[in-house]
């Protein structure tokens, strides 16, 4: 039995990681020396092991996995990030040289440039390679639905007159190569008239 | 992908132990992992991998509750008195049970109940625990004590019958 209540608070504080199994060899062997002598301390034990196996049951029943979605949506997310960090890095030589600028230049010329900077930066920013237009009638869950399957996502609107602006996974309207596979999921939207009133690729100038 | 796989569950399951918020839970498996992913490069080995993508989850989740204007959990009072006798063979009984187990989880203060989930669920040392937490080793045994203590309190009255629960 531990020698001080002291010391049999120390084991107890121990318990938990023994039960877990995570304790150094000399801690434990501590613990095991303690638990032989003491019948409280093993019924500590016992409660901590039926605590940790009920802890564990309801994590494991919360923890289920999102498939395939939660993949795919991971993957959205860091292609965004690819993105933002390409358009980031194409600007960072212009971004470095009005700051050098800045240094010598009077204060409404800095301010011109940023505002420039900035305007050309908003100039590069995707505005989505689909347009579309829902039918009134159309709901959420199946509008959902429609996205993922196309792999598409909004990024923007409703405009006043309820257009959206869509951007598909992994494909640009800017790029020629990519052109007849964004035709492709236009004329699948377009096929589903119960949901989609209008759809077209912005094909731009 | 595999690396998503094999944390998706365990980062839900952190999030669900310190907000209880389904969709925020969520979402904050894909910031982990989008993190992860930008970070990998910077990642030293000091730690275990997972105590790493739990730290990183953690950081998040201490933003969310900042945000939402929530008491830090290290302000809580971890003083409740351990000293009351605790009907032991109740207790245990309970403790089999899963559903009353998580009730008296979800009487405990944050700070608690993230400790007793990193030990019992994620099975870290108290160390691994400690520099997750940001605390020290002892603030961590400390807190599953009470823990512990107040679990047995709050489920000896299930062990008892529906007229102590």
């Amino acid at each position: 039995m531990p020698e001080s209540p002291e010391e049999r608070r120390e084991i107890e504080a121990l318990l938990p990681f023994y039960a877990n199994g995570s304790l150094a060899s000399d801690e434990r062997a501590r613990v095991e020396a303690a638990l032989e002598e003491d019948e409280g301390l093993r019924a500590e034990l016992q409660f901590l092991v039926s605590l940790r196996r009920s802890i564990k049951h309801n994590a494991e029943a919360q923890a289920q996995s999102s498939g395939e979605l939660g993949e795919r949506r991971l993957l959205r997310r860091i292609r965004q990030e690819r993105r933002r960090d390409l358009v980031q890095r194409a600007w960072r030589p212009a971004l470095a040289l009005a700051a050098g600028l800045a240094i010598l230049a009077q204060t409404f010329v800095i301010g011109s440039l940023q505002d420039e900077l900035h305007g050309r930066q908003l100039l590069g920013t995707r505005q989505g390679d689909i347009q579309i237009r829902f039918t009134p009638e159309a709901q959420e869950a199946d509008i959902r639905a429609l996205l993922l399957d196309a792999d598409a996502q909004i990024v923007d609107g409703p405009s006043t007159i309820g257009l959206y602006h869509l951007d598909l996974e992994g494909l640009e309207v800017s790029r020629p190569e990519h052109r007849s596979e964004i035709e492709r999921v236009v004329a699948v939207l377009r096929a589903r008239s119960d949901l989609v009133e209008h759809a077209a690729a912005e094909l731009g100038e | 992908m595999e690396l998503f796989r094999a944390f998706e569950g365990r980062i839900f399951a952190f999030a669900q132990s310190r907000l209880n918020d389904p969709a925020f839970s969520s979402d904050l498996v894909s910031e982990v992992m989008v993190e992860v992913w930008k970070k990998a490069d910077s990642f030293e080995g000091r730690s275990a991998v997972s105590t790493w993508i739990l730290g990183i989850a953690r950081n998040r989740l201490m933003d969310e509750i900042r945000r939402r204007g929530r008491r830090h959990f290290d302000e809580l009072d971890e003083t409740t008195p351990d000293d009351e006798s605790v009907d032991a063979p109740a207790a245990l009984a309970a403790a089999d049970d899963a559903g009353h187990v998580e009730e008296c989880m979800g009487r405990l203060n944050e700070a608690q109940r993230e400790a007793v989930h990193l030990a019992f669920y994620e099975d870290l040392t108290y160390g691994e625990i400690a520099e997750l937490a940001g605390c020290p080793e002892g603030t961590v045994k400390t807190r599953i004590y009470h823990a512990k203590k107040a679990l047995q309190r709050c489920l000896q009255g299930f062990g008892l019958g529906p007229s102590h629960a």
